[in-house]
Formats: C-alpha cells, sequence, structure tokens
C-alpha cells in the first residue's frame, strides 16, 4: 500500500512536469511524512550522505574531464584516426564510425555526449557519400550508446557505489562488451553495405595511419591512465578521475591547444627555425600555466561541467531517498521471497530482470534506475549465485537501450538535433539497430564468461559476500 | 517631435544589473568548488607519490566542497533548466492546460523545497546543539551541513522567480530541461571552437 502511494505519487508527479529528481525527493518525502515516523531531519541528512560516498565523487571529475576533451577537437582527431584504421572496408565511413564512438566512449563516461560530439560530423560525412540519412543518424545514435559499456562510464560508478562491487572490475568487465557490441555493429554495416553498394575509402597508408594515431593518442592516453592506474594499484578510481581531468585540461589547453590561452599559438610556424620555436613554445607555456586557470574558456568548461554534475548528482541524491523509502518498506526482502517461493531458476529471474528494467529504462534516468532497481535486485541475485558484476554489466546493456527508446531516450533528443530530422523520423532510424542491440543483450545475459573473464583474469576470481 | 524615449527606472536598471552580478558570482562559486575539489583530489596523489606524504583531511574537505558545488547548484540548475524530466504528455496538452500543469509543478517544486529546507534546517539545528566536530577537520559540523538550508533555501528563491515568470506570461513556465535544444546549443559552441 505504503509503495504503490510512493510509485503512483512520482508517476503522477513526473507525468505533470516536475523534474526526475525533485519528483523523486517529493515523493520519497510525502510518502515518509504520511506513513512512518522518520523525521524531516533525517531526509535531508540522506540528500546531504549520498556526497559522502567517496566512490560517487568520481562523477563529477569523469565529467569534467569529457567536458574539456568535448570542446576540444579531440572529437575530430579520433573520427580521423578511426576512419584512416577501418575506412578502406566496405561500408567504411559507417564502420569508422563506430570506431570512432568506441574511441571517444573510452574519454566519455556518457553516450549523450558522445552522440553530440562524433554523431554531426560523421553523419555529415556519410550523408555526402551517399549514405541514406536515416541509416547514419541511426548507426550513431546505436553506437553512442558505447559511451556507457566502454570505461570511464558513470552509470557503472553508480553500479558500483550501490551495490560496492570494486569501480576497477566494473571498468573491466566492460571492455570486451564493448568491442563485441562493436563487433556486431561492424558486421551488420557490413552486409547493408554490400546490398546497397556502399562504397569504401581508398587506404591511406601506413604513415598517414601513424600519423593520425599519433595525433588521437594524445587523447586516448586518457583511459591508459584510468586503467592503468586503477589496475597498477596506483590510485583508487576516484583518484584516477581526478587525474584523468587534470589530465584532460593539460591535454585540450597546452597539447591540442583547442581551447584556453594557448588557441592561437601553433607549435611550430612555417620557416620558424627549431630553437626559436623551443623558446616561444617554453614562454607561452610557463605564462599558460599561470592564467589558463583563469581563461574564460576554462571557466566556460568548468561550469558546464558544473552544470552536468548537478544535474546527475541531484538525481542520483534523490533516487537515494527513494532507495531508502524502499528499503524501509522492505521491498527488496518481500522480492527475494516472492522469488524464493516462486522457485525461479537464476535464468528466469535474469529474464525477469531484463523486462523490468528495458520498461523502466524507457521512463527514467539511468543513473536513477541503477539506484533504485540495484538494491532490489542484488540480493536475489546473490541468492541465485549470479555473479555480481555479471549483473552490474546486464544492467549498464539494458540502460544502453533504454538510451535510445522512446520517450526518454537522450540519444534520440540528441540525434534529432544534430540531424534536424523529427523525433519520429529518428526513432524509425534507429529501430533496425535497436534489434542489434537486443541480441546483444541475450548475448550478455547467457554468456556470463564475456563480462567476467577479463576482471577474473587480471584480479582474481571475485569474492562474494553473500 | 521624435517618439518618447522609454525611459527606464534607474533602480530596475540598477537591480538587474545587481541580478546580473549575483550570476556571476553564483557560476564562479560553482565553477571554483569544481575546480577545488579536483586540485585537492589532484594534490593529494602528487603529494602521495612525489613527497611521500599526504594529509588526512582532504577527502573529508572534498567531500565537503562536492556536497555545496551539488546542494548550492540545484538552484542555478532551475535558472538555466538544467533538471531534466519527462515532457511526453505536456507536449501533447493544449497551451491553457498546459500551463495549468507548470503551475502545479512549480508548487510541487515549492513544496519540495521548503520541506528540505525545514530538514536542513533541523539537522543544522541539532548539530549545533550538540556540538561535535568534523571527523578530520578542526570544525564544527554544523558549519559544512549549512548547505542544506541554504542551497534548499536558494532552490525555493529560483523557484519563485520562475513562477513569477510564469505569471508574467515569459517563457513556457516549464522547469524541465530541452535536450535537443542544448545538443544544438552544445553543437555551435564545438563549430566556434573550429
Amino acid at each position: 500500500m505504503t509503495s504503490a502511494a510512493l510509485f503512483l505519487m512520482l508517476l503522477a508527479f513526473m507525468l505533470i512536469g516536475l523534474p526526475i529528481a525533485m519528483a523523486l525527493g517529493l515523493s520519497s518525502a510525502l510518502t515518509l511524512l504520511l506513513f512512518s515516523d522518520d523525521s524531516i531531519a533525517s531526509l535531508a541528512e540522506k540528500v546531504f550522505g549520498a556526497m559522502h560516498h567517496s566512490t560517487l565523487m568520481a562523477i563529477p571529475f569523469f565529467i569534467l574531464a569529457s567536458a574539456f576533451l568535448t570542446t576540444g577537437g579531440v572529437a575530430r582527431r579520433m573520427i580521423h584516426f578511426a576512419v584512416d584504421l577501418v575506412g578502406w572496408l566496405r561500408g567504411g565511413l559507417g564502420m569508422g564510425s563506430v570506431v570512432a564512438c568506441m574511441l571517444f566512449a573510452a574519454v566519455s563516461g556518457s553516450s549523450p555526449a558522445t552522440v553530440a560530439a562524433i554523431g554531426p560530423i560523421v553523419i555529415a560525412g556519410m550523408v555526402k557519400q551517399g549514405y541514406p540519412k536515416p541509416f547514419a543518424a541511426g548507426l550513431i545514435c546505436n553506437s553512442g550508446t558505447l559511451g556507457m559499456l566502454i570505461p570511464p562510464s558513470i552509470v557503472m560508478v553508480v553500479y558500483a557505489a550501490v551495490t560496492e562491487v570494486s569501480v576497477g572490475r566494473m571498468f573491466m568487465a566492460g571492455l570486451v562488451p564493448g568491442l563485441v557490441m562493436s563487433l556486431l555493429l561492424m558486421v551488420a554495416i557490413w552486409f547493408v553495405a554490400r546490398k546497397m553498394n556502399l562504397p569504401a575509402q581508398p587506404f591511406p597508408g601506413y604513415k598517414d595511419l601513424f600519423v593520425s594515431a599519433a595525433s588521437a593518442s594524445g587523447g586516448l592516453f586518457l583511459i591508459v591512465i584510468i586503467m592503468g592506474g586503477i589496475y597498477g594499484g596506483i590510485f583508487t578510481p576516484t583518484e584516477a578521475a581526478a587525474v584523468a581531468a587534470v589530465y584532460a585540461m593539460f591535454v585540450a589547453v597546452w597539447l591540442y591547444r583547442d581551447l584556453g590561452p594557448l588557441k592561437d599559438q601553433v607549435w611550430r610556424k612555417t620557416d620558424e627555425s627549431l630553437g626559436a620555436s623551443l623558446r616561444r613554445n617554453a614562454g607561452w607555456s610557463l605564462l599558460a600555466l599561470f592564467i589558463a586557470p583563469f581563461h574564460s574558456d576554462v571557466r566556460k568548461v568548468l561550469l558546464e561541467a558544473a552544470k552536468v554534475t548537478i544535474m546527475l548528482m541531484f538525481i542520483i541524491a534523490n533516487a537515494m531517498l527513494f532507495a531508502h523509502v524502499l528499503t524501509v518498506e522492505r521491498i527488496p526482502h518481500a522480492i527475494a521471497d516472492m522469488i524464493g517461493v516462486l522457485g525461479l531458476s537464476p535464468w528466469m529471474f535474469l529474464i525477469a530482470v531484463n523486462i523490468i528494467l528495458l520498461i523502466a529504462g524507457n521512463f527514467m534516468e539511468p543513473s536513477a534506475i541503477l539506484m533504485i532497481m540495484a538494491p532490489i535486485l542484488f540480493p536475489t541475485a546473490m541468492q541465485l549465485g549470479i555473479d555480481p558484476i555479471h549483473l552490474g554489466i546486464i544492467m549498464v546493456v539494458n540502460m544502453e537501450i533504454g538510451m535510445i527508446t522512446p520517450p526518454v531516450g537522450l540519444n534520440l533528443f540528441v540525434t534529432s538535433a544534430v540531424t534536424g530530422m523529427s523525433l519520429g523520423q529518428v526513432i524509425r532510424a534507429a529501430l533496425p539497430w535497436l534489434g542489434i542491440l537486443l541480441v546483444f543483450l541475450l548475448l550478455i545475459t547467457y554468456v556470463p564468461w564475456i563480462s567476467t573473464a577479463l576482471p577474473n583474469a587480471m584480479f582474481g576470481p571475485e569474492t562474494v559476500h553473500r | 517631435m521624435p517618439p518618447p524615449r522609454a525611459t527606464v527606472d534607474p533602480t530596475v536598471k540598477l537591480l538587474a544589473r545587481l541580478g546580473r552580478a549575483l550570476n556571476w558570482l553564483e557560476e564562479s562559486l560553482l565553477a571554483a568548488l569544481l575546480a577545488a575539489m579536483t586540485l585537492l583530489t589532484f594534490a593529494q596523489v602528487v603529494a602521495r607519490y612525489v613527497f611521500n606524504s599526504g594529509w588526512v583531511w582532504v577527502l573529508e574537505l572534498s567531500i565537503f566542497l562536492f556536497a555545496w558545488l551539488v546542494l548550492i547548484g540545484a538552484a542555478y540548475g532551475v535558472r538555466v533548466h538544467a533538471h531534466i524530466g519527462v515532457d511526453l504528455l505536456l507536449r501533447v496538452l493544449p497551451p491553457p492546460l498546459r500551463k495549468a500543469c507548470a503551475g502545479l509543478a512549480l508548487l510541487l517544486a515549492l513544496l519540495y523545497a521548503v520541506l528540505l529546507f525545514k530538514g536542513g534546517w533541523d539537522t543544522v539545528a541539532l548539530l549545533h546543539l550538540i556540538q561535535i566536530e568534523a571527523e578530520d577537520l578542526p570544525v564544527p559540523r554544523w558549519i559544512p551541513t549549512l548547505a542544506l538550508p541554504l542551497g534548499f533555501a536558494l532552490l525555493g528563491l529560483r523557484l519563485l522567480e520562475a513562477g513569477w515568470a510564469l505569471l508574467r506570461g515569459r517563457g513556457d513556465g516549464l522547469l524541465l530541461a530541452d535536450e535537443a535544444a542544448e545538443a544544438v546549443a552544445q553543437l555551435r559552441s564545438a563549430e566556434d571552437g573550429k
């Protein structure tokens, strides 16, 4: 009864246009006030406590790192490299776009950001080469979801924080599924390209390939810092994220000079001697060290990252309230008992998980879903002997699919905005690719090896606390 | 005779300027909070590997900065329409009903802000009464916790401002972010960067 009131209020509040965060917070607050004797002060304390999760503190840092690299020309460098790498295959530009999304996902933790950065450039390129526009738009809308699966990933950080599994393990676990999904998409492109007779690019030659790889490596080194740092035990995931943010600023301001005080200072002017170039660069670099933090470009990036952080963390903090109310109402126990009574086997349970998450993914923001659903599903999954990392990856893939299904599929909105197509057209364009993602979901659900092999090989087998 | 120029009341002008200054201050504060927590955490790593030392209070301080960023920022989020939601129903409603929904949503949001402000106030009052110290920082716990009442009070003010705009018929009065418009804006700024 109480939980019915909770969910009904949430639904009603959201439908009349209350932001998700406040809808979550208000429905939980009203439920607690009406049905229990919890004080309102304890609620406020819970909201404050959300920021006490040192794991969640990785989120603003990853957002900041991604903000520096999205504003810069990093996306263009990665697209260039990706097209040089696979463009000579049939349907090469399409495949190159998938690879570019994959590479960009490795510096960004969110999928709408990936679509917004990669989409405009590659969709225009594909259309110019004779690809149908819906094909290009649908492809990018889907490959953008790689942003969630390939580390660093914000939803993985949320899952790790809620279930107390290690962030490093989750990140490692995302790598192989990310590659598998990219391969699936590329194979599909190859078949379509043969049927529609889409062109291939000329092979650029090894020298050009090397040059574009080197040019993209400044950004790609970010993932080496994060994964290497966590795996090598050099720093905690949160520290890795902070180092990544500082590194991203260094790349954007100093190395690539896409923004900030050095923007108009090229590394080497035409007919400038090496010595003169070194002296000029040294002087400017020293100056930049002091003025960069106060430059208007840097302030803009910081504010943009702060805005995204606030939006996301405000949702997460309020989702925590909501999860708290559910726990007080003993919903996770009730569900675990119900599964026990029904005698569901693990594979049936996982079907149920997928269906619930696919439905939830249509209406809610991914981090909020994880915050609410992970505590509910986790105890039962552990009882059934499902690997916690595997469950995490299943949840992430479900959230990916939620990003490209209406009504709250953020990737759809972003794709529609960057292509100028109507939302309806984008939904239709994304539909065939959605099929591939569903096949991928089945693969991930019933072949746990794909998710768990790499983390188990690197960190040793998972020890589960039941 | 030239048409009389629309004279702007100097007080209104001054208030507008004051408002812009406050907005700038708010934005700078948020940017600075994010920068500070990033640099603190980064410095901790550097200190550990380069100087073989570290500070116990860094984690707690960055946690407090994080809390201030999010709680003070929630009001900023209302001003710049950063909070996302579902506008599925709203988009198909006829304008008068839509406006009614927007008004109702504003009232509910205000109720939320008031409830949480009260909760935050009580929390601070209790912490002030028992005078416990923070774990690692030499400050009483109630001082960092001030972010709660302060943040939700600011949120309430911004909501009142939005309500005033709705009554005056300015804007659509919705609290939600327009993701599509945002993506386009982001695209524009990326193109400017070229």
